[in-house]
């Protein structure tokens, strides 16, 4: 056996505390170990080509390279030993800055350690075997969860290349919140007018299904090759026969909760959220409807012309199978009615959120466009608007910035003037002005200066109602005062969360989330659309809060690497996986017990004689069956039993 | 278990009215209690501005004084409340506090005794379902809205209410006795006690801002568990109407005055004769108001219930067939 170790620098970032030089030449005194040098960086390519040469000149069959996580660059060297000549997985990787260097500050104490780590990696080097990966069938239809813009866009992309794609919306419709928006900043051009189309668009391309008022049930397999199961709710119509007419909207007798038009009015028990919808086909809200709850009426039967109303519909579970799949669920905006008291936790009738205001500005919203005080109906002379609530407040567990709030509020201060006039007094309590996007700042100046929005830098303590006002009372931190305002009517900039059940589906999708249920990309700078369960991808507010232009951005920046992942006729997979030594084998099935991917299978060896076998192309190498098999007959390739004794041998010995 | 009563200085004087409410009220839900015995000053105002170690001192006497008698104790008084309160919570954390607190008493205290403000000792320890199944008088036509002040709810952490800007113990116990709780917004806004001395003209508008809130909600009375709040919206409530050309007539109530009655106490029981804005005339409409509403009602419910046999009887008779659709369409 020939070993060759080699040293890096990285800099100063392990040199400055790992004697180099002096490990690599103690490396030379280890058994099998024919080869040792220091390099300065040696991801670079000099760094590489002297691994390279060593392999050809020294006849090396193992390479350590003792560096950085393998996280950061062990695909980097395992591609370097394979150019070289040297089966990939020959290679082995000892941590010794993130574990060492980077969280030790003296010299002989360091160097000590990474002695320690070097001799572990070389102990486990000597039991590597070559491997050669696996190649799997690759399923090219995508799935796309979530049928808000960044789904739309992600599904219009990845169609126009080729690809058939399954839209799956939670809602009877797709368009997400930016169907609820009136105008985008910073161009004031209307939010519907440039979302419908595109909606449209996806409902007549060839290559996409949407598939509304559905959600994801369960989700198994691995990129390239997932299936999952969609559960299409019961809309109580038959959508096959629905002609969007909405007759049956006009008869019904009950009342429900418009979520569309954010509670606002109230719509229909049964009901299509607005005009545009696509698909516009009617559902109904069962615990609502007068024959649901009552047993009596059944008036949409009755007046439906295309004889489409379905009183005994059941959900039913479609399985289907895709190669990739785009999440995409979008956000939530913040109750504040149950965490903000002294803004009156939604008593306050003059008081409402961001999003109603959108609403209530909206020419085809529930008032015609005709911005008016609830309690009385008033056209109002003074507006508020406060922001960040349920934002940069830690006191709510809301630490974050929401992004959109400082835009939105310039933007409906704005359209507040010009639906009132512009001698109405128009006030914005802000704790800073975030307008980072393009012509954003310009947008806000122009806001103050041109249309007299006068901003104030100071937190609201308290919202009450006094003589048919609210009053507003705040500090202006500037000024050092306090002020107080009679308003008549206060706009809330509700911050952005993540949507409801975000982290019921990350845990079915297998992909991680923060804290507050935002799901995780791969790397925030330099994989922000992967997660890190392979062939799932993210778009949009369902990663963070943003805008408009950063959602569609991102969500053709995913398209594209979907594109990229589902070019490929075959996929590579790693071939550190998990095999069973049949002969010891019990037949427990503990392995198929706590397998999270389902790779062990029960194969008939002999007639009537089963034993555990592990589906290649299913196994991703996680190793729990490896700990669990009580007679210890699973093996981890590349992570075998005797290698991980010997590593612990080696540093028990010395 | 006997709970450790403490009056501390305003129950004894300018507040006896709450004193004498809050006894008969525990007697009425079988509590049993006795005062702290030899009980000192909670360490309220001048001591806890001047000596941080001389206010938990005094505090932590009352708290050893009370382990003669239980591990709880009961401070109706919010002034008091917070002092033994804060006492509690940092002599219990801190051992070396405790050490240094017990070098100035005459003998130490070394117990663990829990302190109770009055809403939440009734919430937790006998709860709504026991106040509610010994309601006796319908105060249903009662329209008032809680006052919490600053010193009840505030930090919510330290008294155990869920949210210190919309503070809700006194809101569920006032439910439970089937009183009238208005919405408001300004439960915690300050009464202006602390300025009431120096600065007569903030206390004035204070006052004020809080008794037009009450009126806004839509209130007939304001009701209190603090005998400060108590003096500021109650004996102050003619000055402040001076002060302000205003003619306010609020009664300012105890939150035991209000739950003595529902459970049938009388008004000389809770001294609601010793309020200066006199209650009684607002109590007496809201109760015949309330068995008026209640004939009302019965009247109503045997009218309907007629209606209903008779339509019945139609059915029975082979006539009411196509009442459905009808009905829906409308």
């Amino acid at each position: 056996m020939r070993i060759g170790v080699f040293v890096c620098h990285c800099g100063t970032n392990i040199a400055a505390t790992v004697d180099v030089a002096e490990v690599a030449k103690m490396a030379l005194g280890l058994k099998d170990v024919v080869h040792a040098e220091d390099i300065m960086y040696t991801c670079s390519e000099p760094g590489q080509a002297a691994i390279q040469k060593a392999i050809n000149e020294k006849k090396l069959d193992r390479v350590v390279v003792a560096a950085c996580s393998p996280h950061m660059h062990e695909m980097t060297f395992r591609r370097c030993c394979d150019v070289g000549g040297l089966n990939p997985y020959l290679f082995e990787m000892a941590n010794i800055r993130e574990h060492c260097s980077w969280i030790h500050t003296d010299i002989p104490v360091a160097t000590d350690k990474a002695w320690d780590i070097i001799k572990m990696a070389v102990a486990k080097a000597r039991q590597l075997e070559p491997l050669q990966p696996n190649e799997v069938e690759v399923n090219k239809d995508v799935l796309v969860i979530g049928g808000g813009v960044a789904g739309i866009q992600a599904a219009l992309d990845l169609a126009d290349s080729g690809l058939k794609v399954t839209i799956v919306e939670k809602q009877t419709t797709i368009g997400g919140v930016m169907a609820q928006l009136d105008k985008t900043f910073p161009t004031i051009d209307c939010s519907a007018c440039i979302l419908t189309p595109r909606m449209v668009d996806c409902a007549q391309h060839e290559n996409i299904e949407v598939m509304a008022y559905s959600e994801i049930d369960k989700v198994s397999g691995y990129v390239g090759n997932f299936t999952v199961d969609i559960r299409k709710k019961a809309a109580m119509v038959d959508w096959t026969k629905c002609i969007g007419c909405e007759m049956c909207v006009e008869k019904c007798p009950a009342k429900a909760p418009d979520l569309f038009n954010v509670g606002l009015e109230p719509t229909k028990a049964i009901y299509i959220p607005f005009p545009q919808a696509v698909p516009k086909r009617a559902a109904i809200q069962v615990e609502h409807c007068r024959w649901f709850t009552q047993g009596k009426c059944r008036v949409c039967e009755r007046v439906c012309p295309a004889d489409a109303v379905d009183y005994e519909q059941k959900e039913e579970i479609v399985q289907k199978r895709f190669g990739a799949i785009v999440v995409a669920t979008g956000l939530d905006v913040f109750p504040w009615e149950d965490y903000y008291h002294e803004y009156g936790s939604g008593h306050i009738k003059d008081v409402i959120s961001g999003l109603q205001y959108e609403r209530m500005l909206n020419a085809s919203g529930p008032y015609g466009g005709h911005v008016h005080r609830l309690s009385n109906g008033e056209e109002p002379k003074t507006v508020v608007f406060i922001q960040c609530v349920g934002s940069r407040d830690d006191s709510v567990g809301r630490p974050y910035c929401s992004s959109v709030c400082c835009m939105y509020t310039a933007k409906q201060a704005l359209l507040t003037k010009d639906h009132c006039g512009l001698d109405t007094e128009v006030y914005v309590f802000y704790i800073d002005i975030r307008a980072t996007g393009k012509g954003y700042e310009e947008f806000v100046k122009r806001v103050q200066t041109e249309f007299g929005v006068k901003y104030v830098r100071g937190r609201v303590s308290k919202l009450y109602e006094e003589a048919g006002k609210v009053m507003v009372r705040a500090s202006d931190t500037l000024l050092g005062e306090q002020v107080e305002i009679a308003a008549d009517l206060v706009v809330l900039a509700s911050g952005i969360m993540a949507s409801e059940g975000a982290k019921e589906l990350a845990q079915k999708l297998n992909i991680s989330y923060d804290e507050f249920g935002f799901f995780k990309e791969g790397h925030p700078k330099l994989r922000p659309v992967e997660t890190n369960t392979a062939g799932v991808f993210l778009a949009g507010a369902c990663q963070a809060p943003k805008d408009i232009p950063a959602t569609v951005a991102q969500a053709s920046g995913t398209a594209s690497k979907v594109i990229g992942l589902l070019a490929n006729e075959k996929l590579k997979t790693s071939p550190m996986i998990a095999i069973v030594g049949q002969k010891d084998c019990v037949s427990c099935w503990k392995c198929i017990e706590v397998c999270p991917f389902s790779a062990p299978e029960k194969q008939e060896v002999r007639p009537d004689e089963f034993k555990s076998h592990v589906i290649e192309t299913v196994c991703q190498g996680c190793g729990v069956c490896v700990a669990t098999c009580p007679v210890n007959c699973i093996s981890l390739k590349g992570f075998s039993t005797d290698a991980i004794l010997d590593q612990i041998e080696e540093i028990l010995v010395s | 278990m006997t709970l450790a009563y403490y009056p501390g200085c305003s129950l004894g004087h300018s507040s006896v009215e709450f004193d004498r409410s809050t006894r008969k009220v525990l007697d009425v839900l079988a509590v049993e209690y006795k005062d702290v015995p030899e009980w000192t000053c909670c360490g309220s105002t001048p001591a806890h501005m001047m000596d941080h170690l001389l206010a938990m001192s005094l505090a932590a006497r009352n708290l050893r004084q009370a382990t003669e008698i239980g591990d709880e104790l009961l401070a109706p008084c919010a002034s008091c409340y917070q002092r033994e309160k804060n006492a509690e919570i940092e002599i219990h954390r801190n051992d070396a506090f405790r050490a240094e607190v017990n070098e100035i008493l005459d003998s130490p205290y070394m117990g663990w005794v829990t302190v109770y403000a009055l809403p939440e000792y009734l919430l937790k320890r006998v709860g709504e379902e026991k106040i509610a199944g010994r309601v006796k008088i319908d105060l249903s036509q009662l329209k008032v809205v809680p006052y919490y002040g600053c010193l009840l709810a505030r930090p919510s952490e330290m008294t155990g209410e869920a949210n210190d800007e919309q503070p809700m113990m006194m809101d569920r116990l006032l439910r439970a006795a089937g009183v009238d709780v208005k919405w408001w917004n300004y439960k915690t806004e300050c009464c202006g006690a602390s300025v009431g001395m120096p600065k007569v003209e903030i206390q004035r508008r204070l006052t004020g801002k809080v008794l037009q809130q009450a009126v806004t909600a839509g209130a007939e009375a304001i009701v209190v568990c603090c005998p400060l709040c108590h003096v500021n919206l109650d004996l102050k409530q003619p000055q402040t109407n001076r002060f302000l050309g205003t003619d306010y007539e609020v009664p300012i109530l105890y939150l035991t005055q209000v739950l003595g009655l529902a459970l049938g106490l009388s008004a000389d029981d809770v001294m609601l004769k010793k309020n200066l804005v006199d209650p009684e005339p607002l109590i007496k409409r809201a109760i015949a108001e309330a068995a008026a509403v209640k004939r009302e009602e019965e009247r109503k419910a045997a009218e309907k219930a007629a209606k209903t046999a008779a339509r019945e009887a139609k059915v029975v008779a082979g006539t009411g067939e196509e009442g459905e659709a009808t009905e829906a369409e409308s």
